[in-house]
């Protein structure tokens, strides 16, 4: 058993305990509440003193590439882009992600305790996203869940992979119909699985590709779309004609859009911000959308598409949705809770309640907001496994 | 103008406590405790922190051509082009685009990229103005180069030299003693470089770029600013006794400060030795979006980094590597008054804003959305 006491907590659930306590027991919060030394005296165990910290479920960056990409020097590698066909709904990646990447260590040496981690974008479906903590030695034993989403990518990536080997799509108005009729496709596969079931039918042969995305069009599974600035209207077409759950992931633009985007019911992922701008995809990269998505009830994450930008930026992210007036609170909202309902998991990760896992940090200041606070201990399941005194 | 007490960073690192300044046909004209005129505009920095404008001292913005494919500021047809001058590709609309004002960047040192050994002239700018002419603050204030991979992956490609790193410090040794190759500007500005009197840009990243380009500068007097240096903190022991400055590279794209384990307390230490250290947006291949600026920074300052440190990487530091610090850099008077006012401390905290960005005195960006 391991306890916190003396701390700040910001729950995340609607709740700071100016002064808490939390009890750990097999990697899980078995009690959060108020200081109370009577209460408190009840529980046995390894104590840490959290005098004048802050502490925070761990972070969540739910669009990410960590272990399955890395363009430094010396290990150049891409096992999340299978760009050898357009449609590669049954890509995992947790099959291309390597849990001896540093930047799985960068990530909880920062806060960041789960990543949910997509195939890249040089496909237009592009394969299943599955949801992971990042500290272990094993990828399927660190995982939480797999699969979380399907991810689909609209715009410049997958036109640039196909377009420049003279292949489809190599424009922005092919892309639609290959998504619509290899859902179409899936929609009649169904029926006849259906119909084989009541013996009306010869089953139709195992398409592994169309079993990826029957659990989107049962709506049990999101599709996660790779969408900026105008693409957005794709986006909401597409989904709405077969009524599905969708997060719009990397949104830049979101302000010029914001109506479609709240009739649509989506979610948004919104990052990696820091890019310069251009004409087309980076025109508009506006984090000021951030804080009216979430005053319009739009379920609001933030992403700093690691490694494309280093994950404990993470922090500068939602620092930056800070400066452009959104409360701190409600930041951190979106680098916890909010991506853990997005990648469905919120029963699980995401804030500080009894039941959950116990993925806690402590920090001295208070992240995103002070740019120095210190990032003391990560716990992940319980154990902690990142200490600051420790390096 | 008069901006009336603010916490005035000097950019020395000192700061002065509700001062005024008073600005007069774009120069600082005094700065002193409650300056009466009652004829100038006031712009009220009561509890504000007020800054020089920030400088970017080696940057892509401007001269990329964003729009083709085939960049504006690398000459990729060979790889010693010392007569290319970054002029000829600064595109005003461009820069403008970005808007690096508004996180309070007021002089970039525009400069060809990382592609060519010796990639060509660079020139300082504003950040804001009517076109490239009026932007324009110095024209040559270095020579810029490379010996970073992107060098061999446009040459060693085309099976053309150089396709090692051997080739590279070949032909930049080359560069630096068969000066007679050259037409005269360009012999003259080689002289300039080995004497001492022009800056000499390299992007070096790794730690045996790095110690490559000490050993080949020795034997001259050369003013090296070593551009990236992701790896430079292994290196600084090497530099005593040489004139060596610091442009550290973008540290977030691509995960690059973290692969590189940059250690950027042990590089603060060095600057607070009063070595002229300072950072840029603009990482291998081009350059960041603005508000990584501050991101970068901040990662100075968290590792522990002294905040005096970080105001002289943002403004004195960079304005002595680019050889303008008598006219920018620090807010004194008789310079130039490029200003940027924040309500809180950007380096401190994240809610933090620009109020007012100034540049010759004018008033070019204000967060109330009046653009003069």
């Amino acid at each position: 058993m391991l306890i916190i006491k003396n701390a700040k907590i910001y729950t995340m659930a609607d709740r700071i305990i100016d002064n808490g306590y939390i009890v750990i027991e097999d990697g899980k919060i078995v009690k959060v509440d108020d200081y109370n030394n009577e209460d408190l005296s009840k529980f046995q165990g390894e104590i840490i003193d959290a005098n004048g910290m802050v502490v925070l479920p761990g972070l969540i960056d739910c669009h990410s590439h960590v272990g399955g990409m890395n363009f430094s020097e010396r290990r150049s590698i891409d096992d999340l882009n299978e760009m050898t066909n357009n449609i590669t709904a049954d890509m995992e990646a947790i099959y291309g992600v390597d849990p001896q990447s540093q930047d799985f260590r960068y990530a909880y040496e920062s806060g960041i305790t789960t990543l949910g981690i997509t195939p890249g974008s040089g496909n237009v479906i592009c394969g299943l996203v599955f949801a992971t903590k990042t500290y272990g030695d094993n990828i399927f034993d660190m995982s939480i869940k797999n699969p979380v989403a399907l991810k689909v990518a609209l715009g410049g990536n997958p036109k640039r992979t196909y377009g420049d080997r003279k292949l489809s799509p190599s424009s922005r108005m092919a892309i639609p119909s290959i998504i619509i009729d290899l859902f179409d496709k899936t929609e009649r596969y169904m029926k006849d699985k259906e119909a084989a079931q009541l013996g009306r039918k010869d089953m139709p042969s195992y398409d592994k590709n169309l079993e990826a995305i029957i659990p989107v069009l049962k709506k049990e599974m999101p599709l996660k779309i790779h969408c900026t600035q105008f693409d957005t209207m794709t986006a909401i077409e597409i989904t709405k004609r077969f009524d599905l759950n969708f997060s719009l992931d990397h949104a830049w633009g979101a302000s010029e859009y914001m109506e479609e985007i709240v009739d649509s019911g989506c979610s948004i992922v919104f990052g990696p911000v820091g890019s310069i701008k251009s004409f087309g995809e980076a025109r508009l990269i506006d984090i000021e959308s951030v804080a009216e998505l979430d005053n319009r009830g739009v379920l609001t994450a933030l992403t700093t598409d690691a490694p494309i930008l280093s994950i404990d930026s993470l922090i500068h992210h939602a620092g930056e949705a800070v400066r452009s007036g959104l409360e701190v609170e409600r930041a951190l909202k979106m680098i916890t809770i909010n991506p853990a309902k997005i990648l469905g998991l919120d029963d699980r990760i995401g804030s500080i309640e009894e039941g959950k896992d116990a993925d806690i940090l402590l920090f001295q200041g208070i992240p995103a907001y002070n740019t120095n606070a210190k990032l003391i201990n990560t716990i992940i399941n319980g154990e902690v496994v990142f200490s600051f005194n420790a390096i | 103008m008069i901006i009336r007490n603010g916490n005035i960073h000097i950019g020395n690192g000192k700061v002065l406590k509700d001062y005024d300044i008073l600005i007069d046909k774009g120069i600082i004209e005094r700065i002193d405790k409650n300056i009466m005129d009652e004829n100038k505009e006031i712009i009220d920095a009561g509890g504000k922190q007020v800054f020089p404008g920030f400088i970017d001292p080696v940057s892509s913005f401007g001269s990329m051509d964003i729009s083709f494919s085939m960049k504006d500021n690398n000459e990729i047809s060979n790889p010693i082009t010392p007569e290319c001058k970054i002029k000829y590709s600064f595109n005003h609309r461009e820069i403008e685009l970005e808007e690096l004002y508004k996180v309070g960047i007021t002089t970039i040192g525009a400069s060809p990229g990382n592609s060519n050994i010796i990639g060509g002239q660079m020139a300082a700018y504003r950040t804001y103005g009517k076109n490239s002419n009026t932007m324009l603050i110095k024209e040559l204030v270095g020579m810029k180069g490379s010996v970073i991979k992107n060098v061999k992956e446009i040459y060693g490609e085309r099976k053309s030299a150089p396709m090692t790193r051997m080739g590279i410090f070949a032909e930049l040794e080359s560069f630096l003693k068969n000066r007679l190759e050259f037409n005269m500007e360009v012999q003259s500005i080689v002289e300039d470089i080995v004497e001492g009197k022009l800056p000499l840009f390299i992007t070096a990243n790794e730690a045996m770029e790095i110690n490559g380009l000490i050993n080949l500068i020795k034997e001259f007097n050369i003013n090296l600013v070593i551009v990236g240096g992701y790896q430079a903190h292994k290196c600084l022991d090497n530099f005593s006794g040489l004139n060596i400055s610091l442009v550290i590279g973008e540290l977030i794209y691509l995960t690059q400060g973290r692969y590189n384990e940059t250690d950027l307390y042990k590089i603060g230490k060095f600057e607070e030795k009063g070595n002229p250290v300072s950072f840029t947006l603009t990482g291998d291949y081009s350059p960041s979006g603005k508000v990584k600026y501050l991101w970068n920074g901040i990662e100075f300052y968290k590792s522990g980094v002294s905040r005096e440190s970080l105001t002289r990487m943002m403004s004195l530091n960079p304005a002595k590597i680019l050889g303008i610090d008598h006219i920018l850099g620090s807010i004194e008077e008789g310079k130039i008054a490029d200003i940027v006012i924040y309500d809180n401390d950007p380096i401190e905290t994240y809610n933090s804003r620009v109020e007012y960005t100034i540049i010759n005195g004018e008033i070019v960006y204000s967060r109330e959305g009046e653009r003069c």
